[in-house]
Parts: structure tokens; C-alpha cells; sequence
């Protein structure tokens, strides 16, 4: 059964609409540290694991959450996914433009955490997230974590293979 | 025996595709699986859960089963599939394994229905079979874009980082 939370095309939308236009023209213009493919696979990380998480814990049999207006499957929802790109394209950007090592790893992704953290509390105040069965929004605290700490250690494997060659 | 059964064959996969002469790097590699991941894991969900010409089963355990298969396994064999095709010269051998890969794919999608991960409603797998011929062109497709990338040295801005 489909549940219709709204049906108007208001803050959830505009905050998709706006943060995958946004972001991704902040992506287009600044200053270029990394090769094309490089990019396409940072920004596609994001919406890779954005997507696989939501494809997983919020569809049946755990359906968790439902995101947008409806837990149908929109186009909307998609464009949602796809805002994630630029979140991780970024992530990896100042990882590199701040010279990230060591015990410096912990606050940056700790960091960057509390953004994630902040952005999914927007999302739920705007209805761009609806929990259901008892989630709660920190409960992707160890998602955003793992999913940041993965990231660090895909630029790493990247970045040593093309040392390597 | 499902559960075994299909962690058993994404270690074997996986460790297949680790020993595999790869011809994409591992960065090519990464974007043709995050491509075809994305691509594969929205039709799962438009056919189970918007056309409903799927059912998926309501059961935790098989559901690992169908994320499994749809989010290693399919990759993972057109990986495999795209990695050995571009090793390769004769257009029967290319033939050959491409009919291979669609077998193993096709196997994978009958293990799925015969545990009850996955119940046909209005599918079949004729549609199965022409849904895995389009994911493996696709994957095809895309790993010769990456290649065209990487050869020209395209850099973000779209000037070339290699003379």
C-alpha cells in the first residue's frame, strides 16, 4: 500500500531541487585537484551508498523510512540520491586540499558526521524523511561513519594505484 | 541453504574477480560497478516495488539472498564479464563468453525464484534474459567510456593531462 504523506511541492522538493543544482555547480566551478574519472567516481560514491542504504532499509521487509512525499518511488526520491554526489566529491576534496593524515583522519570525519547529522535533521524537519517502526535519525550515525571511513580508504586505493603506475 | 549458498558463490566471485587479469584499473573498475550498481538496483526496485511485476520475499534471511544478488553478484559477473572481453580478440571467443556470463546470470535468476527470494508475477525469464543481455551491453558501455576517459587523460576541466 502506498502512504501519501503530502502532496505539495514544497521545502522537501526545493531542497533536493536546489542542493543537487547548487552543489553540483559548486562542483563544476572550483578549483580542479582531481582527474575527470576521479571525479565521476567521487561524486558517484555519494549516490551510490545514498542510494544503497535507502534501497535497503527502507524498502520491505525492514521499510524503515520512507523519503518525499509518498513511499512510492519518485522521481523526486531519485534526484535525492544524486544530491549525496556532491557531499562526497567534497568530502574527498578538503580531505585533499587540507592535507588530511593521521589522528587528523578522526575530527574530519567526525566533522563531517555532524554535517550529515545536520543535513538528515533538516530533512526530517522539512518531510524529506518519514521514520517509521521506532527509527531514529541517529541511528544512521554509524552508517555516516562507515560510509565516510570507506570513502577515505577508496581515495587511498586510488591514489596508490596511480602512484604505482 | 540459500544463504550459504549464495555467500559462498560472491566469495568465489569475488576472489575470482581478485585473481582475474583485469584490463580496467581499479578506478575504471569502481565506476563501471557504481554505474551498473545504481542502474540495476533501481530496476530491482521499480519491478518489486512500483510495477510489482516481481515479488520479493517478506523474509529477513532470503532477503539478504536478493541484496546479494542484486547488489554483488549481477555487478560482479558483468565486471567479470567486461574485464575478460576486453582481453580478448576473436569475435567467437567474445561470443562464447558472452553467452557464458548471460548462462551464469540467467542460473543466478533461477536460484533466486527456486529458493522463494523472488516470485515471478508478470515476469518471466525471457524478460530475465533480456534484462541481463542489456545489463551486460550496458557494462560493456560504459567500461569503453572509461577506457576513452583515461586514454585521452581528460582532466575536470576538460583539458588533457597527458601529452
Amino acid at each position: 500500500m502506498v502512504v501519501v504523506y503530502e502532496r505539495e511541492f514544497d521545502w522537501n522538493e526545493w531542497f533536493v531541487i536546489i542542493g543537487v543544482v547548487l552543489l553540483s555547480l559548486f562542483v563544476w566551478v572550483a578549483p580542479k585537484i582531481f582527474s575527470l574519472l576521479e571525479s565521476i567516481a567521487f561524486y558517484l560514491y555519494g549516490v551510490f551508498f545514498g542510494m544503497f542504504f535507502d534501497h535497503t532499509i527502507s524498502v520491505r521487509p525492514w521499510d524503515f523510512y520512507d523519503v518525499n512525499d509518498s513511499s512510492a518511488y519518485q522521481l523526486i526520491d531519485f534526484l535525492s540520491y544524486v544530491m549525496y554526489g556532491p557531499y562526497s566529491y567534497f568530502f574527498l576534496y578538503f580531505y585533499v586540499k587540507f592535507r588530511i593524515k593521521g589522528f587528523l583522519n578522526i575530527p574530519y570525519v567526525l566533522a563531517w558526521t555532524c554535517i550529515s547529522l545536520l543535513t538528515g535533521w533538516i530533512g526530517v524537519q522539512i518531510g524529506l524523511f518519514h521514520f517509521e517502526k521506532g527509527y531514529n535519525h541517529y541511528w544512521s550515525l554509524p552508517i555516516y561513519l562507515f560510509v565516510q571511513i570507506l570513502q577515505i580508504a577508496f581515495y587511498h586505493i586510488i591514489k596508490n594505484s596511480k602512484d604505482s603506475t | 541453504m540459500a544463504l550459504p549458498l549464495i555467500t559462498t558463490i560472491t566469495i568465489m566471485a569475488l576472489f575470482i574477480l581478485w585473481l582475474h587479469d583485469k584490463k580496467l584499473s581499479f578506478l575504471q573498475n569502481s565506476i563501471v560497478f557504481m554505474v551498473l550498481e545504481i542502474i540495476v538496483r533501481n530496476n530491482a526496485t521499480l519491478l518489486t516495488m512500483e510495477l510489482k511485476w516481481i515479488d520479493p520475499t517478506e523474509n529477513s534471511f532470503l532477503n539478504i539472498f536478493f541484496l546479494m544478488h542484486r547488489e554483488i553478484i549481477t555487478p560482479l559477473f558483468i565486471l567479470l564479464f567486461v574485464n575478460s572481453y576486453l582481453l580478448l580478440f576473436s569475435l567467437r571467443k567474445k561470443t562464447l563468453l558472452f553467452l557464458i556470463f548471460l548462462t551464469l546470470m540467467q542460473g543466478m535468476e533461477y536460484l533466486a525464484v527456486y529458493f522463494g527470494v523472488i516470485k515471478y508475477v508478470e515476469w518471466n525469464y525471457v524478460y530475465a534474459m533480456l534484462l541481463n543481455t542489456a545489463y551486460l551491453l550496458i557494462g560493456l558501455g560504459i567500461s569503453k567510456i572509461t577506457l576513452l576517459l583515461d586514454k585521452n587523460g581528460v582532466h575536470q576541466n576538460g583539458s588533457r593531462i597527458r601529452t
